[in-house]
């Protein structure tokens, strides 16, 4: 943002000014009332999103007050940018070959791996980067520092530029940038009479995983056959050949995925899933929840939610389907945030507390100097055995192995949060999409299809063909476009 | 390093308002609410500008002028510059307080483009840009400094006991 803009609320006019070429947004109420809540969304539709200052936000409603800062540049440091040497690739062809209804192949041979195997290898390096209020972006310095191993997760290990694998097994890279390798169990089958699996091993069950199982893996899971009322988890990928169905009608029925989840049908199932869902027969009476997008062939009487773009040839029946980001409550992110905050809050206590010793140890640094001018004052020779200075040179050795300790826990607690900054960061960067939220029907969407957005719910009241249907982000309202 | 300013006033519009842009430009605003006698003013060497309502009958300009002397014979580095904050052109004090030389003039209620023009050539814009992952490296590395120059002296003073 470089010039100077105004923009219309409900109750009145808000003119926003940069200063320092845009790293410095000032916002002015130029007539009439407002709220913090107005003042956010307004900024939002704008595109101003970074380094938004919320005390001042909270300041400007008030009548006595026209002018505050809103927003303001800053340094970050940015994760590098890898080459995955591993895992399926989405790309157009596959995505043409589901909506065709081509199977698609199994993908565990995609995702295993030998030990000393590079998983992954740096491409770009640590960076600092200036974050505009606009969201623009600038690379300033690379970082120092290029270990990778923050991003080396189970069985794996960093070395150079790259991070290889430990031991033989499956592997997969988290939302959070870590790349995991686990062993991989092979099993024929799976049933309730197995109990509840839930060891640090991959899996792959050669033929259907039955009705009221329970599997949890850290990684990821195929299974060769089909999925029978079960309740399965994966820290990676799902993969079911034959389909996923709730035959027994079960409540516990669901399929959680940290990564994609790949199959031939769903039927009365609910999925949720990280990154992609693609179903390549179609999804009949379920609940689909996906955090970045839907590919499926059709998709009958089922709730959709889709945070990025949902690819289907036709919806069918009584089909809801939820729009955008609003609709995406992301538990292990605001966990992050919040455990990022409570490490800030540490370290300030820390940092107080060294502070403080610091203090005292500068009091005694003095006493001791002190005493020791007044014994050479008073030409004392042995002042080895004067039991007063031996009594404050044990306080200070003292004192300053406490420091010493205090300033090693802080640097622990440091690299911690540093850590876990970083993982957020390339969260926040791999899960940001450019694009405006959208449907792309190719063939038919049926009357009766309610699409819900953010501010706006529509029912077709007839039918349309050959359709996008757009979220518009700012206005949280969706646009049809043929 | 010179990274604060401060606020001599009572209105606390004002005070919110030039406080939060200092923050904005990552620098502490100090806040007093009279200046009757000179002050032993402790934080005077880390002082960037001083922002006083002159229309406050209970603050001695000449006094002020006197710590933060605005002629030109002061070392450009050691220099404070002084704002001068007011609502009345034709306020008595403020008209008195014209006669001393002074770095500018805000009129109330303030602008923050015009309090950025006071700022802008007094600090580094872009060293005023926040980084705080660098601020705290450089807080380690404080510490770690400090810890070495303490250990140096304890073994220093060792050699007393042997």
């Amino acid at each position: 943002m470089n010039k100077a803009m105004e923009i219309q609320l409900e109750h009145g006019t808000l003119k926003l000014i940069p200063l320092m070429d845009g790293k410095l947004i000032l916002a002015e109420k130029t007539n009439g009332t407002t709220t913090k809540g107005e003042i956010l969304a307004s900024l939002k539709k704008v595109g101003i999103t970074q380094g938004i200052l919320s005390e001042c936000i909270t300041l400007l409603p008030r009548e006595d007050i026209q002018q505050m800062p809103v927003a303001r540049a800053y340094y970050q440091d940015e994760p590098p940018k890898f080459e995955v040497h591993f895992g399926p690739k989405i790309q157009e062809q596959i995505i043409g070959d589901i909506l065709e209804g081509k199977s698609i192949d199994l993908i565990d041979d995609r995702l295993l791996v030998k030990k000393d195997f590079r998983l992954v290898s740096l491409t770009k390096p640590f960076r600092t980067i200036l974050r505009f209020p606009d969201g623009k972006s600038l690379e300033k310095t690379e970082l120092d520092f290029r270990n990778l191993s923050v991003f080396a997760g189970t069985n794996t290990k960093a070395r150079d530029d790259a991070i290889y694998a430990a031991t033989e097994g499956s592997a997969f890279l988290s939302k959070w940038g870590v790349v995991h390798v686990h062993p991989v169990l092979t099993i024929k089958g799976l049933g309730e009479i197995h109990g509840r699996v839930d060891d640090q091993i991959a899996v792959k069950v050669e033929e259907d995983i039955h009705a009221h199982s329970a599997l949890e893996s850290p990684s990821n899971i195929f299974v060769l056959g089909m999925i029978h009322s079960s309740y399965i988890q994966a820290a990676g990928y799902v993969q079911a050949l034959d389909g996923i169905d709730n035959t027994k009608r079960s409540d516990n029925s669901r399929i959680i995925s940290g990564k994609s989840i790949f199959t031939s049908y769903v039927k009365n199932y609910r999925l949720i899933a990280k990154e992609k869902i693609l179903v390549y027969g179609g999804i009949h009476q379920s609940i689909v929840i996906s955090h970045d997008e839907v590919i499926s062939n059709f998709i009958e009487s089922s709730e959709i939610r889709v945070r990025n773009r949902l690819l289907t040839n036709h919806i069918r029946g009584n089909t809801r389907i939820y729009l955008g980001a609003a609709f995406f409550r992301d538990e292990a992110y605001k966990q992050r945030i919040l455990h990022n905050q409570q490490k800030e809050r540490q370290l300030s206590q820390k940092e107080f507390s060294i502070e403080e010793m610091r203090d005292r140890l500068e009091r005694e640094k003095l006493g001791i100097l002190k005493y020791l001018a007044r014994l050479r004052e008073e030409g004392k020779d042995k002042i080895f055995i004067d039991s007063t200075l031996t009594r404050l040179y044990n306080a200070l050795k003292g004192s300053l192995v406490k420091l010493q300790i205090e300033i090693k826990d802080y640097e622990r607690q440091l690299a911690e949060y540093f850590t876990q900054k970083m993982l957020l960061s390339y969260y926040i960067r791999e899960s940001s999409f450019k694009e405006s939220p959208q449907i792309r029907v190719l063939g038919k969407i049926d009357a009766g299809v309610i699409i819900t957005a953010p501010n706006q719910v529509v029912k077709l009241t007839n039918p349309l063909e050959d359709v996008t249907i757009i979220l518009d982000r700012y206005s949280g309202k969706i646009h049809f476009k043929r | 390093m010179k990274n604060k300013i401060l606020i001599i006033d009572n209105d606390e519009v004002t005070i919110q308002v030039i406080s939060h842009l200092a923050n904005a430009l990552n620098l502490q605003s100090l806040v007093m609410h009279n200046w009757g006698k000179s002050l032993n003013f402790k934080d005077k060497e880390g002082l960037l500008a001083v922002f006083v309502n002159v229309e406050l009958s209970f603050v001695d300009l000449q006094i002020l002028l006197k710590d933060f002397p605005q002629n030109g014979d002061v070392d450009q580095k050691d220099k404070v510059a002084v704002y001068y904050l007011y609502s009345k052109s034709f306020n008595r004090l403020y008209q008195a307080a014209k006669k001393f030389s002074c770095a500018g003039e805000l009129k109330k209620p303030i602008k923050g483009e015009a309090l950025f023009d006071c700022l802008k050539d007094l600090i580094d814009l872009e060293g005023s840009i926040d980084y705080s992952e660098q601020e705290y490296r450089d807080k380690l590395r404080n510490y770690k400094e400090y810890l070495r120059e303490s250990l140096a002296l304890v073994k220093k003073l060792e050699t007393y006991f042997e």
